[in-house]
């Protein structure tokens, strides 16, 4: 009888034990301090503010496609529909687009063709790379060597050859065509490839990154190949 | 005798080591859960004095004081009225009592008078 209420007692007393401690864990913690400066402060505040535009904007453009929804006739349903449909085609780069942008030429160096070194497909690393920097500045359409690179695109090396979404990227030279939303962006982001050490890298490779001067009109192809659609599902009428 | 108290001591450094923290909004349900746990145990150690001991009353009374004060804690969160403050009293209350109880029969254990441990407390 006594062994029973002595192992009772230790179970109590061990949870016991677990919940006082769990609350000196608590109580003797200190809250991390924040040590953060005014700049810093004001930098995370200034990049808060861009987001809530950000937001402002899509919900005005949400807006106004529901304004014209609820305005429709039955004669321009179709019309809006279809705008709709290329807006979205658009986004997921499937339409040719033409805007302010620049071209940035892929080519072996003249060394390694003076040596006559073999010429080797820019590397997979590297592409990548080049893409993040790229995609530091937002709202950028890109087209490598004639294909249209979009969110769904992916870089993969297929036995030796640089593909991109599974097509052959040509052993440079090659171009690489960005488009952003103003001339101003792309001029911002012509500086920002300047600055960085991405042309040094491609020299490693026996590569030159000829970047041009951003002009108004760049012209981009659409995505030819298919996307897969796994999540969304057409709605039957009676739903 | 001895234990328990390693229970104790099991419980106590396994809480350490596993850095768990309660968030600070649930700090009231387990401080209250602390008392109602102590409550119940110094209860218990008391009924075992006086010979009065029941297994069944003893979990059981743990466990339901436990949670009974939790959801005192909580619905007193919900309307707004510090309830806690009800279960911190009753328990504070009980437990002095127990401890009194506890050091009376020691006592008169000790001294070797077979008093009634009831009486004047």
């Amino acid at each position: 009888m006594k062994e029973k209420i002595n192992w009772k007692f230790t179970m109590i007393l061990c949870i016991v034990g677990f919940v006082l401690a769990l609350q000196y864990n608590t109580i003797n913690t200190e809250p991390a301090r924040d040590t953060r400066d005014l700049w810093a402060i004001r930098k995370e505040l200034s990049k808060e503010k861009k987001i809530h535009s950000e937001l402002l904007d899509e919900i005005r453009e949400v807006d106004q496609t529901l304004s014209s929804y609820t305005a429709l006739t039955n004669e321009s349903t179709e019309e809006v529909l279809q705008n709709t449909l290329d807006k979205l085609y658009k986004q997921a780069g499937f339409m040719p687009i033409t805007g302010p942008g620049f071209v940035v030429e892929v080519a072996p160096s003249p060394e390694s063709i003076a040596f006559g070194y073999e010429l080797k497909p820019v590397s997979t690393e590297l592409l990548t790379w080049f893409i993040n920097v790229i995609n530091q500045h937002q709202g950028n359409e890109l087209e490598i060597d004639g294909k249209r690179f979009t969110t769904l695109s992916w870089i993969r090396d297929i036995n030796g050859k640089l593909t991109v979404s599974g097509e052959v990227i040509s052993t440079p030279p090659f171009k690489i065509k960005i488009v952003s939303a103003t001339l101003e962006d792309s001029e911002k982001l012509y500086n920002h490839l300047l600055s960085t050490t991405i042309q040094d890298e491609f020299y490693l490779d026996d590569l030159i990154l000829t970047i041009s001067k951003p002009t108004e009109d760049v012209a981009l192809r659409g995505w030819t190949g298919g996307f897969e659609n796994q999540f969304l599902k057409e709605q039957t009428k009676e739903q | 005798m001895w234990l328990p108290l390693l229970g104790l001591l099991l419980g106590i450094s396994l809480g350490l080591l596993s850095d768990i923290q309660i968030p600070q909004e649930y700090n009231n349900y387990i401080t209250i859960a602390i008392l109602a746990a102590f409550d119940t145990l110094f209860g218990g150690i008391r009924a075992y004095l006086q010979q009065v001991y029941d297994d069944r009353i003893f979990v059981s009374g743990f466990f339901f004081n436990i949670l009974l004060a939790a959801a005192l804690a909580f619905i007193g969160v919900h309307l707004g009225v510090d309830l806690y403050l009800a279960a911190v009293f009753a328990f504070g209350v009980r437990l002095f009592h127990n401890i009194a109880v506890i050091r009376r029969i020691l006592l008169a254990k000790w001294t070797g008078r077979n008093k009634n441990p009831n009486a004047n407390t």
